[in-house]
């Protein structure tokens, strides 16, 4: 028994010790003085207090519509005439140059040149070209800032997400979400600050892990909540038949007693973030009816997003959800709609995907607009990588495919500060490599941070003895995105 | 505590002596003791803690005993002697790895020196007993003066003379073409990452950067760089090395130069390192200027204008008073006074929440009351807010009549009314009163579109946000949604659908023809089904295109028999739940991958054996038909009956064949099918029904001819009858 109580003192984190011991000796000032950050635990660290933007922001929230599978650029935002006239070549060794190759494709002995199936027009006053099964967020294209030469180190689908979401390759960082919840805190305490919400296309679907919405090393609370994609998006959100309010909410006060004599003993951290976790459910009861309660929406709300929008667990449903979460404070919704990885069949499946998302992505965008939210919320839109210029497997005009392309690819943002009606970034003629104002995935992160008034290198976390920022050790914000 | 003091005594002495030794003999000794110098900076802040703890314990003089202060004076006197002068050896170590003013070295080593000894007079003077009462008090405050008189000079070599004065950020300088290049961005780098160690004062390496001539002289290597040749310049060198490398500069744990400043200053020495050309003078190709100007457009777009406000931060405790939970007052970044508060969750809307705002009245810039009962009566709080510039009045309950009350926001930019009861002449009358404002949303309210381009026309100024427009553009509905789980229906069941939109119409077919609008069955919900059907079903709403049509496969029974007797024995590799699989309800599951390997317990089968199965009721039906439903995979070796026969009775031992049918033979290789047959029955009431499906023995042909693998593994051997339920209607 005494060695367990023993062992139980031991699970003060170091990080812990170090705080407590920060605050209550005021005589370590002194080496404070000539180590600036000598006793300086986790919180300390950072110059910026917590929980609150560093600067004042353009955005105050953030929408992501994370098209997972990774959607074509040259079949949405890039537009390559030369790879029509020129379909069917092989591709240039001197455009290649040392660039890898998956194993899907690294053993084509040819790579056949193949241009969009789908039509171009040039929309909206930046005359920005976008594909003929975009209408409608062709027809939004003067409120989009569209990025042609988005660019990230890996080149299959898991790493390549894990990086785009969380900055690193490897799992377990924190995700964007979570950065966010844990630099700006929530706005509405009845929610959490950050939601996910999937859906599945009909197109060749890659998975979606809870690693890609991790609080990582921050504490639990930052961790992404996912909804379900039932008629009841949160489940076990009400009381069991017989338990009323005051009963429910006795239970929580003796239990949260309970947790505090765990915590006086053990001093885990988590157990506090469970507490807290136990009261946002609480609340949340009473936030959540009115969230999911669509009567109220009026009818041509419906029309804007598409009848999908009533079905639970379509990308529409999703999207109008995402506004109501978002629009009830909701500091991070992120969005995955899986079915992009067109490696075969794309015409067919690119077509479909486009379908599932094109009318509500561009209602969600106009409906932030005529409520006035959308210069204080920033839309994010895209995958992880792009798809290459040549096809794999068997060509024909009318059936094939692209394998993954980390080299260039497009994704676009609205609302939330970024500069509306623009085209950045330029690729090469065959869109295969950038050839002017680069965004690679740290620049990308680093400017949303920016938006939301963070300052990307001066929001960090202390873990396993350094600091991690979700840019780490590096990232530019991009001066032309921002409006 | 006496022994403490001869220590202390015999110890002061031998530092004195070593003081005097290093004095004297300054230029002849070298000390291998850099480490100890180096601790110089940490060690000089106990003498100084304890010199003004010497003079605070005379605040405490009243409160404790003479004898006692006495002790704690002397005790502290000791100290401070002793470590005044381990700084001032330790300062002496430091100063001989050069690199230091020499005039300001030797300024600061004297006064130094002069502190410890001040201290050891003091010591003496005390010890002797000359000194007492307030003399003394004003011997330990002169010894306090003469530290910070020591210390700023210390301070200065470290720091830079004007480090303390020294404005804190640098202003940028904005390019033109009469800018001199070096003075504009290079030299700017040079302070701030180079000139901490290379000024007037500490000259390290004998090189100053801190003026363009002392800068060209170079250092004790001579130039530092080679015009046109960055690869031979001696500071880029340096500053490429690995941060570990002794010659990195700067050195580690100091400021390090930026990769896009040190592409900066390489540009600089491979285009002239000149310290005079204008940027007009550069080329249009020069690498230089290229870099300097983006280097400054990323900065000054980056650079975030700081809102000023006139007003202060409201107070903690205010801040902590407006917030509720439904409610949420925060500022919006830390660098400013201005507060938003956001209220959430429209039925714990109280008007006293909103009353509770006016302890932040003065800071409040955003307020959001979207889908709150917020009505016209309550405009007059909002009155307070003066600072308010952007305001969410969506979906409340306003009908606009007071909104010119909000002519008291001067500040007021950004209104949002949509969703509400508004009208043109609201509207018009709201613009005409508050002229601060830029931006108007006023989608799903009473005023039209026409309405709205006469107003536009009238503010030019304002924004007006109409928002979506109904197009007159047809939808296709999306299609039924199926409510019921089970294909197979019990007796009371119906075949149920919902939409998620209002006065949706399913219009289906049940005989595998394709509905449409007109000619097919028509419901709002359950499909009324009779028996083993192919349904077809679409959703249809007047405005709206019909959707897709959904196929399902319904099998429906009417009644259940009480028990099953099995007839003849199912193969061991299916053996289902015996007889009563045929009525479970259950429909087979599909076998993927390696489960096929696994007997199953859904499906019934047989393998060169026919099914003979005894149905009792307790009492008597009169069934229409019976649906016999079963798998077929030709593709593989499962196949349907080749032909079922029923046979009916009031007693086990006396049926009569009351049916014989004859399934469609497979005539190609198909896939995975679950199938039902129909076998109609004449009218008739039994309590017995017997069913004999007689399985293929012999696989047909076209199996063997396609695979060649198959034509040996197969050839002449039966094929398989699965059989999920046999249903009575």
């Amino acid at each position: 028994m005494e060695n367990e109580f023993l062992n139980s003192r031991l699970n003060v984190t170091r990080r812990h010790f170090f705080g407590q011991a920060a605050a209550g000796i005021g005589g370590l000032a002194l080496g404070s003085l000539l180590v600036p950050d000598l006793w300086k635990g986790d919180s300390a660290a950072n110059a910026m207090p917590l929980g609150m933007a560093h600067f004042a922001p353009k955005a105050k929230r953030i929408i992501y519509l994370c098209q997972n599978g990774a959607p074509s650029q040259l079949e949405s935002f890039d537009y390559k005439p030369t790879l029509i006239t020129r379909s069917g070549e092989d591709l240039p060794a001197s455009i290649r140059g040392n660039q890898r190759l998956t194993g899907m494709t690294a053993s084509q002995d040819k790579f056949p040149l193949m241009g969009s199936f789908f039509g171009f027009k040039q929309y909206g006053q930046s005359g920005a070209w976008i594909s003929d099964i975009f209408p409608n967020i062709a027809n939004i294209a003067d409120d989009l800032c569209i990025i042609r030469t988005m660019n990230t180190d890996a080149i299959n689908h898991d790493p390549a997400l894990t990086f785009l979401q969380t900055g690193a390759q490897v799992g377990n960082r924190p995700s964007m979400g979570a950065w966010m919840s844990y630099g700006l805190g929530s706005e509405n305490k009845n929610l959490p600050s950050f939601c996910v919400l999937l859906s599945r296309g009909r197109g060749n679907g890659q998975g979606v892990y809870s690693k890609l919405w991790t609080n990582g090393f921050l504490d639990s609370l930052h961790q992404g909540v996912v909804f379900s994609s039932s008629d009841d998006p949160i489940l076990y959100l009400n009381d069991s038949d017989g338990i009323d309010k005051n009963a429910r909410r006795r239970m929580l006060d003796e239990l949260a007693e309970l947790n505090h004599l765990g915590f006086d003993e053990n001093k885990d951290p988590e157990v506090e973030a469970k507490v807290q976790q136990y009261e946002m459910a609480y609340r949340m009861q009473t936030a959540v009816p009115e969230l999911t309660d669509l009567s109220k929406e009026p009818d041509h709300i419906i029309k804007m997003y598409g009848p999908d929008c009533l079905v639970p667990g379509t990308y529409a449903a999703n999207a109008l959800l995402a506004r109501k979460l978002s629009e009830s404070g909701v500091r991070f919704v992120q969005l995955y709609h899986q079915g992009w990885d067109t490696h075969g069949n794309l015409p067919k499946e690119m077509a479909m995907q486009a379908q599932d998302v094109d009318r509500s992505s561009a209602a969600l965008i106009t409906d932030l607009k005529q409520r006035g939210l959308l210069d204080e919320t920033l839309v994010i839109w895209g995958g992880e990588f792009g798809r290459t210029n040549y096809c794999q497997g068997t060509y024909t005009v009318e059936n094939y495919g692209r394998d993954h392309h980390p080299r260039a690819y497009s994704i676009f943002m609205a609302g939330g500060g970024v500069k509306p009606g623009i085209v950045y970034g330029e690729t090469d003629e065959f869109g295969y490599n950038v050839v002017k104002d680069p965004v690679h995935i740290h620049d990308f992160h680093a400017t949303v941070q920016h938006l939301m008034g963070l300052n990307h290198e001066q929001l960090t976390y202390k873990h396993l003895g350094r600091r991690y920022r979700l840019t780490d050790i590096a990232g530019n914000v991009i001066p032309g995105l921002l409006a | 505590m006496n022994k403490f003091f001869r220590l202390s005594t015999s110890l002061l002495v031998f530092l004195q002596g070593l003081i005097l030794v290093l004095v004297l003999f300054t230029d002849k000794i070298h000390i291998p003791l850099a480490f100890l110098g180096r601790m110089h900076p940490l060690v000089l802040h106990l003498p100084i803690g304890f010199g003004v703890f010497l003079v605070l314990i005379f605040v405490l003089k009243k409160w404790i005993d003479a004898q006692a202060f006495q002790e704690i004076f002397r005790f502290l006197l000791y100290l401070t002697s002793i470590f005044s002068a381990i700084t001032a050896i330790f300062g002496m170590f430091l100063s001989s790895e050069g690199g230091y003013d020499l005039e300001q070295i030797t300024f600061h080593q004297w006064a130094g020196l002069g502190v410890n000894w001040l201290y050891v007079l003091l010591l003496f003077v005390y010890e002797k007993g000359y000194l007492e009462g307030r003399n003394l008090f004003y011997g330990v405050l002169v010894g306090l003066a003469s530290f910070f008189l020591a210390g700023h000079g210390g301070a200065d070599l470290t720091h830079g003379e004007d480090y303390l004065w020294a404005k804190v950020d640098g202003e940028a300088v904005v390019l033109t073409e009469e800018s001199v290049v070096f003075e504009a961005v290079i030299q700017p780098i040079f302070k701030q990452k180079c000139e901490a160690c290379h000024n007037d004062q500490k000259t390290k390496g004998a090189l100053n950067m801190s003026s363009i001539a002392k800068l060209l002289k170079g250092g004790k290597n001579g130039s530092i760089w080679k015009a046109g040749d960055p690869l031979n310049s001696h500071f880029i060198q340096r500053a490429k090395l690995p941060i570990d490398n002794k010659k990195h500069m700067p050195p580690k744990g100091k400021a390090q130069l930026s990769p896009d400043e040190v592409l900066l200053l390489t540009a600089w020495v491979q285009e002239g390192a000149s310290v005079s050309k204008k940027l007009g003078s550069f080329g249009a190709n020069s690498k230089l200027i290229s870099l300097a100007k983006k280097l400054q457009n990323t900065a000054q777009a980056l650079l975030i204008p700081v809102k000023v406000y006139d007003f202060s931060a409201a107070s903690e405790s205010n801040l902590a008073a407006a917030n509720t939970p439904f409610c949420s007052v925060y500022p919006l970044s830390s660098d400013a006074p201005a507060l938003q508060a956001d209220f959430y969750v429209s039925k714990k809307y109280e008007r006293k929440t909103l009353e509770n705002l006016s302890k932040v009245s003065e800071q409040l810039v955003g307020l959001n009351l979207a889908k709150m009962p917020f009505k016209d009566e309550e405009i007059g709080l909002l009155t307070k807010f003066s600072n308010l510039e952007k305001l969410i009045l969506n979906f409340t309950e306003i009908t606009g009549k007071t909104l010119g009350e909000l002519s008291a926001c001067k500040h007021l930019t950004s209104l949002a009314l949509s969703g509400t009861k508004v009208n043109k002449e609201v509207l018009v009358n709201l613009l005409g009163k508050i002229p601060s404002l830029k931006e108007v949303f006023i989608w799903n309210t009473g005023v039209s579109l026409d309405q709205v381009a006469g107003i536009q026309a009238q503010f030019p100024k304002v924004k007006i946000q109409a928002g979506y427009v109904l197009k007159d553009e047809q939808l296709q509905i999306n299609p039924p949604i199926l409510v019921t789980e089970n294909f197979i229906l019990k007796p009371n069941e119906d075949f149920v659908f919902k939409h998620t939109l209002k006065d949706v119409i399913f219009h289906y077919t049940l005989n595998d023809s394709t509905p449409d609008s007109l000619g097919a069955l028509v419901s709002r919900g359950p499909l009324k089904i009779e028996k083993y059907s192919k349904v077809k079903v679409m959703a249809t709403k007047p405005g709206w295109l019909a959707s897709r049509v959904l196929e399902y496969k319904v099998y429906k029974s009417a009644f259940i028999p009480d028990s099953i007797y099995l007839l003849s024995k199912p193969d061991l590799k299916y053996p289902a739940k015996g007889g009563y699989s045929l009525k479970d309800f259950v429909q087979g599951f599909r076998e993927t991958g390696r489960r096929s390997e696994l007997p199953d317990y859904t499906w019934l089968g047989f393998f060169n054996n026919d099914l003979e199965a005894l149905f009792e009721f307790k009492k008597p039906i009169s069934p229409k038909g019976i649906t016999f439903s079963y798998l077929r995979k030709t593709d593989s070796d499962v196949f349907p009956p080749v032909s079922i026969e029923v046979f009916a009775g009031n007693s086990p031992n006396a049926l009569t064949r009351v049916a014989l049918v004859k399934p469609e033979k497979p005539e190609k290789r198909n896939g995975y099918t679950q199938m039902g047959q129909d076998i109609p029955l004449k009218p008739g009431i039994y309590k017995y029904y017997k069913i004999k499906a007689l399985s293929l023995r012999r696989l047909p042909k076209y199996l063997l001819k396609d695979d060649k693998k198959e034509e040996v593994v197969n050839k002449g051997k039966p094929a398989w009858l699965r059989v999920d339920e046999i249903l009575f209607y």
